[in-house]
């Protein structure tokens, strides 16, 4: 009989113990815990057992490297974070096209996605296009041939570069190395006089629409690219300028 | 019009679980048959399901009129839908405005998959990925994304949240129901403190706002392990029928829950008196909403993914399928499916045998990767570790006062050891293993378990305690 009391009130203890982990691993408690000189203290002693045990998580350094990159790229997108001047601008989109609680969607939309992977910046690209461009283009050029996972434009990662075609779906996305991507300084200026339109990417790229309306026989643009800048824009001439 | 034996109050809770599979379904339907989804589509495939729905309950009951002014009438109680409804629209408009998300790479998959239905996109359209999307971004989540858009929202992000905290109280009710505490006050505040605790731990917070698919598929795969018990205490039949449409659901939802969909089978086996009649229902719900999916996307299917493959589809749905005989046969000609659940230790103890005998290094991958790593090397699995083996060590004694909490604890155990091999089997040493967000899924069936055994050994306490006071 005693022994079996005695089990029970083990019993309770554990399952009080058990509430107990779960509200110490809570978002309130471990954000103010984490922040404490004990529980860093106590963290690092854990972790050296983990280690020594064997028991610590051991990434690849491929992954590592991958994860140090986002790392870096997240830090050089802070100055421009700060910026308010690069939150969308409209410019001349009439503003019946677009109610106030579109923009508040677009926006916390682009707030959630930037800088949380080299994902973001195509579907930023094809977001916008599908937004303000939607019956001005038949095809999209973009300067990847598929064959890799990730590529580097306008200075940051661009991964998964296939997600365009579901965002700016039936527009077709023509993936073709075949055109000059890279602009002049001459054709940058001019492009960026042109820009209708220009919004804060991932990792401090700036995606710039070059809205031709006068011109509705060519439904074709390309993407190009200087520096941080990528611009859609039909084809400019003599690129290599 | 479902699960007509529990109450209003259930019911309502259960509407918006119910709703999110039936909204979804119908926008897959119509691109799975090649229509290309719209609002009217929507709306009447939604429609015609309920109609559908509506005769054969009707035909079963061989009478319609009365069926009828059952459904709407008798077993409709206003006050408590509206009130179910308007909570739900005020969560919703609270996640919305709030406007918080999580998100990581693959949140663009589902986001894309869902801009491309309801931008016209139908299967026929040769799209990048279409057997990645199609089996594991389409369903239910894409889905909703792609209702999203159509309904003229922007993005989806408000769900995730919004469904994570109707679940919690999804959850409480569920607790409450089973609560062995006379003091319905005391249980009350119990249950809001451990509910409140599991919507504040951290990696339940953090998925809970994430973009993707796992907390969707924690939601009904843990609401159908709990349903086996809850019928288990009530005996109210519509707990299996709830439980078998979740699993159902939570199979469409990830392709990986094909294979943990055999720990619910091993759970409702091992359900004492189980009538054949509600086994072969529980059965028939079960697959009627987890199959016609899987065999429509089949030839979408390649031989040689990255993803999922058409053999280990099929696999999976075979072994369902062989369960499933399994236990028919067993109550039928047996008069019981209990056996199945020791088979299936037995099975597990004679599978790793085998393993560790022809292919070690499987059993090798699974304790390095999935024990030493996922579940005690990361930071983030530690604490619940460490909460199962509490749990685990006091399950001895509440096993005397609660026989069917071993449902519980064994499709806990079957889960972790049916990872430990798909991680062992898979691979992938020294990355981020999807196994990692995994472990999420059986999140719920712990803490139910926790709170469980907690109320009824504080009531086993102030029931002792009146009866010394009784006796002094």
């Amino acid at each position: 009989m005693t022994s079996r009391k005695m089990r029970e009130k083990l019993s309770i203890i554990f399952l009080v113990m058990s509430f107990l982990v779960l509200v110490g691993d809570s978002v309130l408690i471990s954000n103010f815990l984490t922040s404490t000189h004990l529980f860093k203290n106590v963290r690092s002693y854990v972790r050296h057992i983990k280690a020594k045990s064997g028991m610590e998580y051991r990434y690849s350094q491929q992954f590592l490297d991958i994860l140090e990159e986002d790392k870096l790229s997240d830090n050089s997108a802070t100055y421009l974070e700060q910026d308010e001047d690069f939150m969308p601008m409209l410019g001349r989109i009439p503003s019946e096209t677009f109610s106030r609680e579109r923009v508040e969607g677009m926006q916390i939309f682009f707030d959630n996605y930037r800088n949380s992977s080299g994902l973001t910046n195509p579907i930023f690209l094809a977001d916008i296009i599908k937004e303000f461009m939607w019956d001005l283009i038949d095809t999209v050029y973009v300067p990847f041939d598929g064959r890799s996972y990730c590529y580097q434009f306008g200075e940051s990662d661009w991964c998964q570069v296939e997600s365009m075609d579901l965002f700016v779906f039936p527009i077709v996305m023509n993936y073709s190395t075949d055109y000059n991507s890279e602009l002049s300084r001459f054709q940058y200026v001019q492009l960026r006089e042109m820009t209708d339109i220009s919004f804060l990417g991932s990792y401090g790229t700036i995606l710039n629409l070059v809205i031709d309306e006068e011109d509705p026989t060519t439904r074709i643009y390309y993407c190009v690219e200087y520096n941080n800048e990528v611009f859609l824009a039909k084809k400019v001439d003599n690129p290599t300028d | 019009m479902l699960f007509l034996d529990l109450g209003p109050l259930i019911r309502s809770i259960l509407a918006p679980l119910i709703g999110v599979y039936f909204a979804s379904q119908s926008i897959a339907v119509l691109y799975i048959f090649n229509l290309g989804a719209s609002i009217l589509g929507w709306t009447i495939t939604i429609l015609l399901t309920w109609m559908c729905l509506f005769i054969v309950r009707a035909r079963l009951k061989n009478n319609s009129i009365n069926v009828f002014r059952k459904y709407c009438f008798e077993k409709w109680d206003s006050a408590t839908f509206l009130g179910g409804l308007l909570l739900y629209s005020l969560l919703a408009y609270v996640f919305v405005k709030t406007g918080e998300a999580t998100v990581v790479p693959d949140s663009t998959q589902f986001e894309g998959v869902g801009r491309l239905i309801s931008q016209g996109g139908r299967i026929s359209d040769k799209v990048p990925w279409l057997s990645f999307l199609v089996n594991g971004r389409l369903l239910v989540i894409g889905a909703l994304h792609a209702l999203n858009r159509l309904f003229g929202a922007y993005a989806l992000y408000g769900y995730f949240p919004l469904v994570s905290t109707w679940f919690l109280i999804f959850l409480g009710s569920l607790i409450l129901t089973c609560s062995q505490f006379e003091n319905r006050k005391v249980s009350i505040a119990l249950t809001i403190i451990i509910i409140a605790s599991l919507g504040c731990y951290k990696n339940f917070y953090q998925y809970a706002f994430m973009i993707h698919s796992n907390i969707t598929a924690m939601i009904y795969f843990s609401s159908a392990i709990i349903s086996v018990y809850v019928y288990s205490r009530t005996n109210q039949k519509s707990w299996l029928f709830f439980g078998s449409l979740s699993m159902g659901v939570a199979t469409l939802v990830r392709t990986d829950m094909l294979l943990f969909s055999l720990v619910f089978l091993i759970a409702m086996s091992s359900l004492e008196n189980l009538k054949y009649s509600i086994l072969k229902y529980c059965l028939i719900i079960f697959f009627l909403v987890s199959l016609p999916w899987r065999a429509l996307t089949l030839p979408f299917v390649p031989t040689h993914s990255f993803y999922v493959n058409t053999d280990q589809i099929l696999l999976l749905i075979f072994l369902n399928i062989c369960v499933a005989i399994l236990m028919v046969l067993s109550r039928k000609y047996l008069n019981s499916t209990q056996w199945l659940e020791p088979a299936s230790y037995i099975a597990y103890a004679v599978l790793t045998l085998i393993v560790f005998i022809v292919s070690p290094e499987i059993v090798g991958h699974g304790w390095n990767l999935f024990v030493k790593y996922i579940m005690i090397g990361y930071d983030n699995w530690l604490s619940l570790t460490l909460l199962i083996l509490l749990l685990i060590v006091s399950y001895p004694s509440l096993r005397g006062r609660d026989p069917n909490l071993g449902i519980l604890i064994s499709s806990i155990l079957l889960f972790f050891v049916t990872l430990f091999y798909l991680v062992g089997i898979s691979g992938y040493e020294f990355e981020d293993h999807s196994a990692n967000r995994m472990v999420l899924h059986i999140l719920p069936v712990v803490i139910f378990v926790m709170a469980n055994g907690i109320e009824s050994s504080l009531s086993h306490l102030a029931i002792n305690g009146r009866r010394a006071m009784n006796t002094r």
